[in-house]
């Protein structure tokens, strides 16, 4: 009975210092990272279907899986406080998915010149949504 | 020989040397100015239930009188069941071509004295939960 | 000569069995996200590991008695059952794992969703154990993992620099994301100090009559074979360095890590990624059904054996059977195999001080292990390792909330 009683005591301990929480600029962080995490893996994947060293059904689903993810961290950014610049963000979240969405129907009809295109609009869009998010994080602080 | 480190959580072993369980439990033959000795030894998961809690031991026990091993009489056994012979006054020696775990019959168990009034040395004997299997062990080779 | 060819063949089969999805998963993460700097915990992971593999097959060669029939047999049933449940519930997780790595290696070539393919691989497994006997699945399986070695050629071929892996096997914080760094380190040493690993281990040594003339072939195997396996740990968390990191491609999913050997190989890279991933989960699959099987009936002193035939280790056979089918669920069902294998990776973390506190007992009693006892390296080994476990155990939970 002492033990389970040490245990609880331990157990609850632990989960109140795991729900200390994160500031916002630490939040607004990992959601950048894992958005360029989502968006460098999509260009990745691009530049490797055009070299023909990954099979058209892996870009394919893993094009749709960045995708998903953009759109979860869409979701998650649309619960966050709004601030100056929230809007700027969604926006640019949703021409990412937009240019994903692009290179994926480009895998589909076999289009290395569109994915090209892709490719380097996929890049600009990344310098663009980091800047907004680093502009972002800096007014939380 | 220490009760718990040889007897207790060893394996028990038929004469095939196949496993048939570990020692469960044990069962103590309390005696008037004699020291106690060991009167059987219990393979059963109620009895594992039992050394957690005893209200796990009625869940177990519940359940495996649902869907465990049913008890049967001497009288209607089946060829393939265990044959016991009586090797003493009280002692017994099973044996099991198939080295299947039986029950032991209740007409072949002991009757404690009646109208002593006196606490009786087999107390878990008779708590005839149903799932409990008990060997005499008196000649039977327990370890390895 | 026949001693050397043992040693030798143990060798092999460990390196070619060293990686599961677990340790595929974790180098994968930590080096995409964090570089080099998770390198210390592999190493850590790696000489515990060493050292309790060591004591269990000394163990089980000296007194014939398996890790688990032991340890209920030396603490008893009560102490037991702690363990029993804790191994049995994360086996499941670590099963389903496994399975789900299977399935995405197949998906990886084949375009068709993991989901699909979790019976078909469960069956797969199920099938090898029935008709399989020991020797096929240690062996077989084993020496077919050696694919994994293509992590270990592609370091090669990327020419890391030394200075900078050498820098980084000191534990350093980072400054930011200290929390996720802390979840992946305990998800590595959870990977690696795999209890199923000693559990199976040392039934596999029963299984092959092992005795004290073996003592010096375990200590080989599980040092050579144990050290040299996680050289292929280290070659996916290098490689995931060099190649991910810099993009900034922080591993999330199997898709992700696939990407890793594209560039030192083009396409034989992804189909050797997938190879790789396939084979090592499929031979720690086994692993990890059989070593249910194998604590179950050992606890309850049940006949068991991959060498018998089933009507001679019946519950023996439908323990594994139940429990493959019962673990494929969980990816039939769509649950994310990376995060799956995370979460059971910290989870493993969080039950292996029960599973290290009966080594300490068991290898200092001479009634076991005889004049094998542990000298006092291996002592100190011991209680360093439970000390590790215990504060695993206690920052498990809260670093997979706040980090993982």
């Amino acid at each position: 009975m002492q033990w389970i009683r040490i245990g609880s005591s331990l157990l609850c301990f632990s989960l109140l210092t795991a729900c200390s929480g994160q500031s916002s600029a630490d939040k607004l962080t990992k959601e950048l990272d894992s958005v360029k995490s989502w968006t460098a893996t999509a260009h990745m994947v691009g530049d490797a279907w055009i070299k023909g060293t990954v099979p058209e059904a892996y870009a394919k689903e893993t094009l749709s899986k960045t995708q998903e993810e953009l759109q979860k961290e869409t979701e998650t950014l649309k619960l966050a406080d709004s601030a100056p610049g929230h809007s700027q963000i969604l926006e640019q979240l949703k021409q990412l998915k937009d240019t994903v969405a692009q290179m994926s129907k480009a895998v589909e009809q076999k289009d290395q010149q569109a994915m090209n295109q892709q490719i380097q609009q996929l890049s600009s869009q990344e310098q663009t949504i980091s800047t907004l998010f680093k502009q972002q994080a800096g007014g939380h602080e | 020989m220490d009760l718990i480190r040889d007897v207790l959580d060893n394996q028990i072993v038929d004469r095939n040397q196949r496993n048939m369980g570990k020692v469960d439990g044990i069962v103590m033959e309390l005696r008037d100015r004699e020291p106690p000795r060991l009167a059987y030894i219990e393979v059963g998961m109620p009895t594992l239930a039992r050394r957690l809690h005893p209200r796990l031991q009625r869940w177990v026990a519940a359940l495996q009188s649902k869907w465990g091993a049913k008890h049967s009489r001497c009288r209607s056994r089946s060829n393939a069941s265990a044959r016991l012979r009586k090797m003493g006054s009280r002692a017994y020696h099973w044996k099991d071509s198939r080295s299947r775990v039986k029950t032991i019959p209740q007409c072949l168990l002991p009757t404690p004295p009646s109208g002593t009034g006196a606490p009786s040395p087999y107390f878990l004997l008779h708590n005839r939960g149903l799932g409990y299997y008990r060997y005499w062990c008196s000649h039977t080779n327990l370890m390895k | 000569m026949s001693k050397i060819l043992e040693i030798a063949l143990g060798i092999v089969t460990s390196i070619g069995g060293f990686l599961d999805v677990g340790a595929i998963a974790t180098a994968a993460e930590a080096g995409s996200t964090f570089g080099f700097h998770l390198i210390w915990a592999i190493l850590l992971g790696t000489i515990c590991v060493i050292f309790l593999v060591e004591m269990s097959g000394r163990l089980a060669a000296v007194s014939k008695h398996t890790l688990a029939a032991a340890v209920r047999e030396r603490l008893g049933f009560n102490f037991f059952v702690i363990p029993l449940l804790a191994e049995i519930a994360v086996d499941f997780l670590v099963l389903a794992a496994e399975i789900g790595g299977d399935c995405i290696a197949l998906q990886l070539i084949t375009g068709i969703s993991f989901q699909w393919w979790a019976l078909p691989v469960a069956f797969a497994i199920w099938l090898l154990i029935w008709k399989g006997n020991f020797s096929i699945i240690e062996n077989g399986v084993s020496l077919l993992g050696l694919i994994t070695l293509v992590f270990v050629f592609a370091t090669f071929k990327l020419h890391p620099s030394l200075t900078e892996l050498g820098a980084d096997l000191l534990p350093t914080l980072p400054k930011k994301d200290t929390a996720h760094y802390l979840f992946i380190a305990v998800s590595i040493l959870g990977a690696l100090i795999s209890p199923y690993l000693f559990y199976f281990y040392s039934s596999g040594a029963v299984e092959d009559k092992w005795d004290e003339g073996h003592i010096g072939v375990n200590r080989a195997v599980a040092s050579l074979g144990m050290g040299f396996g996680s050289i292929v740990s280290l070659g996916v968390l290098i490689v995931s360095a060099l190649l991910l990191n810099p993009k900034g491609i922080q591993v999330d999913s199997y898709e992700q890590a696939a990407l890793m050997l594209t560039q030192p190989f083009g396409y034989w890279g992804f189909v050797l990624f997938a190879a790789s991933l396939g084979i090592a989960c499929f031979g720690a699959a086994l692993e990890v059904t059989l070593d249910t099987a194998y604590i179950v009936a050992q606890a309850l002193g049940w006949n068991w054996g991959e060498n018998l035939k089933q009507k001679d280790a019946a519950r023996f056979s439908l323990v594994y059977t139940v429990f493959v089918f019962l673990a494929s669920l969980l990816m039939v069902f769509g649950i994310d195999p990376l995060q799956l294998t995370l979460f059971s990776m910290a989870l493993t973390a969080l039950i292996l001080p029960p599973v290290i506190v009966p080594f300490l007992v068991l290898m200092n009693d001479e009634s076991y292990v005889g004049k094998h006892r542990n000298g006092w390296i291996s002592n100190s080994v011991v209680i360093f390792t439970i000390a590790l476990t215990f504060v695993l155990a206690i920052v498990a939970i809260p670093l997979e909330i706040i980090g993982g």
